[in-house]
């Protein structure tokens, strides 16, 4: 029976033996062969050659392991981009504590704190487009001043305790995030190098998002504060048009990962990988992009024109414009979020079949 | 008895595989042993190329599967659905149709 198990795990050596399409093939598997040799041995009366007839009478197709993955990676993936197994594999505890981990810090480091500014900063918007009346700058300011005045449902966050409460559960869970992962992937057994590549792109873009979203609660505050003047929409306008070219120079390198990981893939025949990589990639950058607001810098242009005294545009152009850029970040921190997700799985996956092969050439 | 020529074979393993467990619940080495023995053995399938196709049929709707024990052993055993009946059904009709086709031409060049 060893023996029989033994020659099935050589025939279907990418396949894990702990999923649940691995236990169904190597059951069937197992059960076929106990037929083959029982029948095979009344032949030869010899145990030995019986297992070897009836291994090689299943594997002489030669491409059984190829059609059984290109089968459990059906089985196991919709759409190319959910992993039906992901709750199941016990042995990847770290990983998905460290992906999990990894969403909460972008929620409350990133996300959360930048929709907080956004909302008070909607509200204020929203006051001014009320009015239609000539003067609209007047208007501006004062609007602006009343919501600076705490109103808001959420001005308890702005630039407050809560605010940076929320940043420090954000940056414990980047913390935690990295520590598990570091667990699951690099072991004492496993080179760091090459596993390095996957993790430096995951964590370049935890940091500039988290960046980002510091950057688009400081350029709000300024907007709604009381008396903010040019050289405070100046510094604002600046660290956003940083943000966003940072975000841009990232979503360009994550392009140049994206073709350097397909071509690996495929040099290393991982077969599965460029599709959902490319896309995790391509969503990760396109994400970054879209909720690093390029919108939120051309209307802070514009307000701070509206403080210098300069002609200013209606306020209900300001109020979609800001309404624009608030669906622009929510896609693309949805985006993100997703494309980490995806990322994750892949890491998962690629780790495992290197695994797998490399404990297959032992 | 000489097997049949495999290119003749090419396209009608499932089928075959249809038809047999539209009559029973089998398992894969049983429906090799199956088709050797109704073809007095000169039909054998390929034990390699069997169970992918059986797992194709089955994404395709047209097998269920389960794992039955059978004494001390378990197998796995395939059974037709009905969408797999109704694909048999259209598979019967067009194989007839061809094969009658095919009769047509042979016997037309026996009788030149």
């Amino acid at each position: 029976m060893k023996r029989l198990v033994e020659q099935i795990d050589r025939l279907l050596r990418r396949i894990p033996p702990d999923s649940h399409y691995g236990r169904q093939v190597r059951n069937e598997l197992l059960g076929h062969l106990e037929e083959s040799v029982a029948e095979k041995v009344t032949e030869t009366n010899d145990l030995d050659e019986a297992l070897d007839r009836a291994t090689a009478a299943i594997g002489e197709a030669g491409d059984l392991e190829r059609v059984y993955y290109r089968d459990y990676l059906a089985s196991r993936y919709w759409l190319g981009f959910f992993d039906r197994e992901w709750l199941l594999r016990r042995e990847m505890l770290g990983l998905r504590v460290g992906a999990f981990a990894m969403i909460l810090g972008l929620c409350f480091g990133a996300l959360l704190p930048g929709l907080t500014a956004f909302v008070r900063f909607r509200t204020a918007v929203g006051q001014v487009a009320a009015s239609t009346e000539s003067g609209a700058s007047q208007f501006w300011l004062s609007a602006l001043r009343d919501v600076s005045g705490g109103t808001t449902l959420f001005s308890w966050l702005d630039g407050g305790l809560g605010f940076r409460l929320l940043v420090v559960l954000g940056l414990l869970a980047f913390a935690l995030a990295g520590s598990s992962l570091y667990r699951s992937l690099f072991d004492s057994e496993r080179r760091i190098q090459g596993r390095a590549l996957w993790l430096a792109p995951i964590a370049a873009a935890v940091l500039v998002f988290t960046w980002r979203a510091e950057d688009y609660a400081i350029a709000l505050s300024t907007m709604v504060q009381s008396s903010p003047t040019s050289q405070d929409f100046d510094l604002a306008a600046g660290r956003l048009a940083w943000s966003i070219a940072a975000t841009a120079v990232l979503a360009l390198i994550l392009g140049a990962w994206a073709v350097v990981l397909t071509r690996r893939a495929r040099r290393d025949d991982v077969s599965a990988e460029p599709r959902p990589l490319l896309t995790a990639l391509v969503l990760l950058g396109a994400g970054g992009f879209l909720a690093s607001h390029p919108l939120l810098w051309s209307t802070l242009q514009r307000a701070r024109a509206a403080v210098s005294g300069e002609p200013m545009p209606p306020p209900a152009v300001l109020a979609s414009s800001i309404h624009l850029d608030f669906v622009l970040f929510v896609m693309g921190g949805a985006a993100v979020i997703f494309a980490l997700y995806v990322l994750m799985r892949q890491l998962l996956e690629v780790e495992r079949v290197y695994q797998s092969r490399r404990h297959g050439e032992v | 008895m000489d097997r049949f020529d495999s290119e003749l074979m090419k396209g009608t393993g499932a089928t075959l595989i249809l038809a047999l467990l539209a009559e029973n619940e089998l398992h894969g080495y049983a429906l090799i042993q199956e088709l050797r023995r109704r073809s007095s053995d000169r039909f054998r399938m390929n034990e390699g190329a069997l169970y992918p196709l059986l797992h194709r049929l089955e994404r395709e709707g047209w097998l269920a599967s389960r794992t039955r024990q059978q004494g001390a052993r378990s197998r796995h055993c395939y059974r037709l659905t009905q969408a797999g009946r109704k694909a048999l059904d259209e598979r019967r009709s067009e194989w007839r149709a061809y094969a009658e086709f095919v009769e047509d031409v042979l016997e037309g060049s026996e009788k030149t």
